[in-house]
């Protein structure tokens, strides 16, 4: 099934390649903890094969936005998004919706890396078990190539069967994405991958976002300018839990319409 | 150097360093007494029980009164039996309330009400407990039993695994939560698959405290279990058991009773000692 599906997707990008087609449509995107408001309708739309980074100072809403895109936010009872959020046309804020199916379809890889406590093999083995119907062979074979995807194959290969805990803070990043990754999700939803890690491992972390960007729609929140500017397709500038300015990043970053985006990309 | 000169500089340096050093000795002399204290137990129950302590506890079962010779065995097996129900009935009923508070507290007024009961319950005197139990349990079923002292234990135990277990899980990363959740994964099996699992050190531990904490509890079984001269494997009949035996062979005028007594309870403290220091290891090796 995961099979099929995936070549489907190639097939359909072929196609759409020449005007990149939209995934993910934003509109009018509200959302509350509790009383307190922190985006106000936010319309953005994402599209196939690019990289868009959201970037903006602390508070502005970064997480926010992506966290209502899987309705992660769901665990806590008091959070709450209105508006839309259309995954190829339909609406997954309605109550009717199977968030488990979204969120196999939509990952998400979070600011700090968080290893379940289990081998290396078993992380990425995890939610392919949990979602396919996988022979063993299958499975070993999706999750090298999960590994490999996300540049950790050839560091973890001889010890597939250690804890994922005793990994370092970027191999156990790289993990984390691997995880995800194995899933064949349409969307990747980075938060931050890189800010609890060293340079090299950044450096290690961007490549790779690079090279998934073929394969997935990936959004990445940023609050390191230069890290946007080297990754991105798109560039998408918030404030206040409100979008400034969303552009090509190539021109967002050469000539700034907005003189808040302008101030902010000077700061750096 | 300059700097933490002037600092300390004054009147008040020589008060200051007296009221250092009498707390200092204060605290030195509360630790003295406080070991002191388990010392002093200590060194009885090794003088009065050892000389009881032989091979027979083990074999033989309690002997009626002025009768040399006997053991404990019908006690020891009792006690196993007992606390076994007790905790097979008392760890998954805390740990399923504990994942409940945690897990899924929802808007938290249910918690919050849990929370509560359980406060009370882990207060309420054990004896009440006892009381409880021998009204709603020994006079329904008409005859005391084994069985109705392992749900009076487990009562004891029940808030106790709740208490710990919920500490344990609540000091679980929320990040590692969101992560299996992000995956797609129902909350039902992000909790059995990753979160016991991550937190199973910390799970066994609780249980082996509150093991270790009724073992030793007379009052319940006072009113339930009751006791039994015979050997019985049992649990609907009255079963001998060792804080019960202990109870009355002390206050007995027999001899040979009260050395029983004392061997009994040198075993109860080192099965507690053994489960506690168990429970140590477990919970720093996680
Ligand atoms: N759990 C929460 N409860 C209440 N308010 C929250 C919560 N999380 C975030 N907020 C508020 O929502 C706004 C947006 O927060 P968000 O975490 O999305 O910002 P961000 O852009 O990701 O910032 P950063 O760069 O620091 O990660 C902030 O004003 C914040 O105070
Ligand atoms: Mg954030």
């Amino acid at each position: 099934m995961a099979n099929s599906s995936h070549a489907a997707k190639q097939d359909h990008k072929a196609e759409a390649a020449p005007h990149k087609a939209a995934v993910l449509e934003l509109k009018k995107l509200c959302f509350f903890y509790g009383t307190q408001q922190s985006l106000f309708d936010v319309n953005l739309t994402f599209h196939r094969g690019q990289v868009t980074a959201l970037m903006g100072p602390s508070g502005c809403g970064k997480s926010t936005l992506i966290r209502s895109i899987n309705r992660i936010y769901e665990l806590y009872p008091n959070q709450r998004a209105a508006g839309e959020v259309l995954f190829h046309g339909a609406n997954v804020l309605e109550p009717g919706i199977d968030v488990n199916d979204l969120r196999l379809k939509i990952g998400m890889v979070f600011q700090k890396p968080t290893p379940f406590p289990m081998t290396i093999f078993e992380n990425v083995a995890f939610g392919l078990k949990r979602h396919y119907k996988m022979t063993p062979a299958e499975i070993e074979e999706r999750v090298e190539w999960a590994l490999t995807k996300s540049a950790l194959w050839s560091e973890v290969k001889d010890k597939l069967h250690k804890a994922g805990t005793a990994l370092s803070g970027g191999q156990q990043q790289r993990l984390c994405i691997a995880r995800t990754v194995a899933l064949k999700p349409e969307v990747l939803l980075l938060d931050e991958p890189t800010s609890a890690l060293d340079p090299l491992s950044t450096v290690k972390i961007e490549e790779l976002v690079r090279e998934l960007r073929q394969d997935f729609t990936i959004i990445l929140v940023s609050h390191n300018v230069n890290q946007a500017r080297r990754i991105s397709d798109e560039t998408v500038f918030m404030e206040a839990g409100r979008v400034v300015e969303v552009r090509k990043t190539s021109e967002l970053f050469g000539s700034p319409k907005d003189q808040r985006t302008k101030i902010f990309i000077e700061s750096f | 150097m300059q700097i933490s000169i002037n600092i300390s500089a004054g009147p008040s340096i020589s008060a200051r360093r007296i009221k250092d050093w009498v707390f200092s000795a204060l605290c030195f002399l509360a630790a003295v007494f406080g070991i002191g204290v388990l010392a002093l137990i200590l060194y009885c129950l090794l003088k009065l029980g050892l000389p009881g302590l032989s091979l027979s506890l083990f074999t033989e079962s309690t002997p009626p009164p002025s009768v040399e010779g006997g053991g404990l065995a019908n006690a020891i097996v009792g006690t196993l039996i007992i606390t076994g129900i007790a905790m097979a009935i008392a760890a998954p009923v805390g740990i399923l309330i504990a994942t409940m508070l945690v897990e899924f507290p929802g808007k938290g007024k249910l918690a919050a009400l849990v929370r509560f009961f359980n406060d009370v319950l882990l207060s309420a005197p054990s004896i009440l407990v006892g009381l409880f139990t021998y009204a709603f349990m020994v006079r329904t079923l008409g005859h005391f039993s084994g069985l109705a002292g392992s749900v009076a234990l487990a009562f004891i135990a029940i808030p106790m695994v709740v208490r710990t277990a919920e500490g344990v899980l609540a000091l679980l990363p929320v990040q590692v939560r969101e992560a299996a959740v992000a995956l797609g994964i129902p909350r039902w099996k992000v909790t059995v698959l990753i979160i016991w699992r991550a937190a199973a050190g910390g799970i066994v531990t609780a249980i082996l405290l509150a093991t270790a904490r009724i073992t030793g509890e007379t009052a319940p079984l006072l009113f339930t279990a009751l006791s039994n001269n015979f050997f019985t494997g049992n649990p609907m009949q009255p079963m001998a058991n060792l804080p019960v035996v202990m109870f009355n062979y002390a206050l007995s005028p027999y001899e040979n009773w009260q050395n029983l007594a004392w061997a009994g309870a040198i075993l109860i403290t080192v099965s507690i000692l053994g489960l506690s220091v168990v429970a140590r290891i477990f919970f720093r090796t996680r």
